[in-house]
């Protein structure tokens, strides 16, 4: 079987586990009278229960009988990891940057890491997708964006 | 009020300039959306859920389900010219389409493609309009464990039925349901799964969920191959014209494949897509020449492309009926009406007359609109996969991150939103269905409350909830889908072992 179908079993295991534990701290009631604890708890043991039951039938299956599709590897793989971690460095810094500053950044890596060359035309674009953005959802839309704590 | 009467009113309501104008706003984002291979119907309409807020429910409901059937018909325009299809629902059309295109026919493929949409779509309106009020009379007499196992029926049809693993798809359903009970108990108020999180106490939002697994995750996705621009088949406006062989052969498929798509679409599960694959095998076992099926038969375009579209009205029937959806896109309607306030369900008719129907209304003009628009403009939005990929991602995520914002002004829904477009994006390469996940998690909160419900209504007797003849009649048929689907993969396996 195929490490990430392992991994991605454990993982939904685990998340089943510490569901369970919580769902155990709700009060649980009776099944007269049930409380806020009794659909997370028959929830969790059911995520558990497919968890296992998915997990011992991959045991010993031909890793290319497997469902999956392969992950990428070497510029493929750094590419979507670039684009993912740009994302959550979007999101930490949009609160004290502000969304156009953040939006220009995002846009510039994006474009650049999915192909445009030129380094003009990649400022040229993700400037204007910024402030095209900003100015369609604050103005026209009314849309409140986040103005940075930087800029206020 | 009779469904005649409703329908004259209901076209009041559409045919005002906003309706009017955010149906045509629906069905051109839907085409758009269609031809686009990548974005789907539904991270569509998670996306465009924030821009509706300054609409009222009418106006919004109108819109999103312009992008819901509006996507069935642009769906076809990449799967004929390119034998890429802009969405699930429109795979089956590529196997005749495409062959049709190459053959020189690609224009007829396209009208007859347009014009089984516009036939089935219509005919599909027309019977969601008697269908719908029908069954939310018989849905008055539903309690708790009535809508307690509709719910789970849902759950279970969509994960058997889905065409991948079923233990796959109930473990997004348990992902799903758990994702539900984040937030406020509504019965007891006690807070659940917050981590501390204030933000986290009213729930999960569906938008940052969909638009993450649907929207972020297809971004990365993409970004994993730098593609260059696709090569067009070019059509003509004088080409677009069928002989009158062709459109012999085309119109009967029309009519079986709306009927059968219009029924399956009332069936809990992913009825829209099944409904093409179906449409398709009843016309290659029926039809005369069988052989000719795979190598441009006229059929194999217009019996899908009609399912898919009657299937769309057929999907909305238990979503206004019921008030419960059976489908992720109807799942996304639900959200959006949710969050405007108002609570689908039998009652919709009698307490909101203009959102009943002025939908439906609008159905019958957004497939008017439908046809103009995917007709002498078929050229126009095939040019739109010209776009450069790395700007359309761009602006994709631009849209993605502001519309999870807007919602409820918070920076935690954008964390939830990258993390479930990373988890999309895992979930895609380990092949495991979305759908049943964001079903799941609408159907939750009200599958626990009616729940709950039916379990003090039965007082511990399990006899008062099994008891009930329609409840026993869903949970009869949930079990026979189990049963029955596992049985037919359990024979299909065999065979493929032999074969082996």
């Amino acid at each position: 079987m195929k490490k990430a179908v392992v991994v991605s079993y454990i993982s939904f295991l685990g998340m089943g586990v510490a569901y369970l534990w919580g769902s155990l701290r709700l009060p649980m009631g009776t099944i007269e009278a049930p409380r806020s604890g009794l659909f997370p708890l028959l929830v969790a043991l059911f995520l558990i229960a497919v968890s296992l039951v998915l997990l011992v039938k991959s045991w010993g299956v031909n890793p290319r009988r497997e469902e999956t599709e392969p992950f990428p590897k070497g510029a493929d793989l750094r590419r979507v990891a670039a684009l993912f971690l740009t994302l959550i460095f979007y999101a930490a810094c949009l609160k004290t940057l502000g969304y156009l500053l953040c939006t220009t950044g995002l846009m510039a890596v994006v474009v650049r890491l999915l192909g445009m060359r030129s380094w003009s035309k990649v400022a040229l674009t993700a400037a204007l997708t910024g402030l095209l953005s900003y100015a369609l959802f604050v103005f026209a839309l009314d849309v409140p964006l986040p103005r940075g704590e930087v800029f206020p | 009020m009779d469904a005649l009467q409703g329908i004259a009113n209901g076209f009041g309501v559409a045919l005002t300039g906003t309706n009017i104008l955010a149906c045509f706003m629906g069905c051109l984002l839907g085409t758009i959306v269609g031809v686009l291979p990548g974005l789907g119907p539904i991270g569509a309409m998670a996306l465009l859920i924030p821009s509706t807020y300054t609409l009222g429910p009418t106006a919004a409901l109108i819109m999103l389900s312009g992008i819901f059937y509006g996507a069935m018909y642009g769906g076809s325009t990449t799967t004929i010219l390119l034998n890429v299809p802009g969405e699930a629902a429109s795979v089956v059309t590529a196997i005749d389409g495409y062959q049709m295109a190459r053959k020189g026919r690609a224009g007829a493929a396209l009208a007859v493609s347009a014009v089984a949409s516009f036939v089935a779509g219509t005919l599909g309106v027309v019977a969601l309009m008697f269908f719908a009020p029908m069954l939310a009379g018989l849905a008055l007499a539903f309690a708790a464990p009535e809508y307690c196992a509709l719910a789970l029926l849902g759950l279970i049809f969509l994960s058997q039925l889905g065409g991948g693993s079923p233990l796959k798809s109930y473990l997004m359903v348990g992902l799903g349901l758990f994702l539900g009970t984040v937030g406020t108990d509504i019965v007891s108020g006690t807070t659940r799964f917050t981590l501390g999180q204030i933000e986290l106490s009213q729930g999960v939002d569906l938008i940052p969920v969909a638009m993450g697994l649907y929207g972020i995750g297809e971004v990365l996705l993409i970004a994993e191959k730098i593609t260059g621009f696709p090569q067009l088949i070019k059509v003509r406006f004088q080409e677009l014209f069928p002989t009158v062989s062709e459109w012999k052969r085309a119109f009967p498929p029309m009519f079986r494949g709306g009927a059968l798509g219009f029924f399956m679409g009332l069936i809990p599960g992913p009825a829209v897509i099944l409904s093409t694959f179906s449409a398709y095998a009843l016309e290659k076992k029926i039809s005369k020449g069988p052989e000719e099926f795979g190598k441009g038969a006229i059929e194999g375009v217009a019996a899908p492309e009609a399912a898919n579209n009657a299937a769309t009205a057929g999907t909305m029937v238990p979503l206004l009926a019921l008030g419960i959806p059976f489908a992720p896109p109807t799942a996304v309607l639900m959200g959006a009406l949710t969050i405007h306030g108002v609570q689908p369900g039998p009652l919709l008719m009698k307490q909101s007359p203009d959102i009943f129907w002025g939908v439906i209304a609008s159905m019958y003009i957004g497939n008017v609109m439908l046809l103009i628009l995917n007709l002498p403009l078929v050229s126009v939005f095939s040019s739109i996969l010209r776009l450069p990929q790395h700007l359309l991602m761009g602006v994709i995520l631009v849209l993605c991150l502001v519309g999870t914002y807007s919602v409820n002004n918070s920076f935690l829904d954008i964390y939830i939103l990258i993390g479930m477009g990373g988890l999309g994006y895992v979930l895609r390469k380990m092949k495991f269905d979305m759908a049943p996940l964001i079903l799941a998690l609408v159907l939750g909160p009200m599958l626990e409350m009616n729940f709950r419900q039916a379990l003090f209504m039965a007082r511990g007797d399990m006899g008062f909830i099994f008891g009930r003849p329609i409840t026993a009649v869903l949970l009869g048929a949930g079990v026979a889908a189990i049963v029955g689907s596992s049985f037919l993969r359990w024979r299909a396996a065999g065979r493929n072992n032999v074969r082996v």
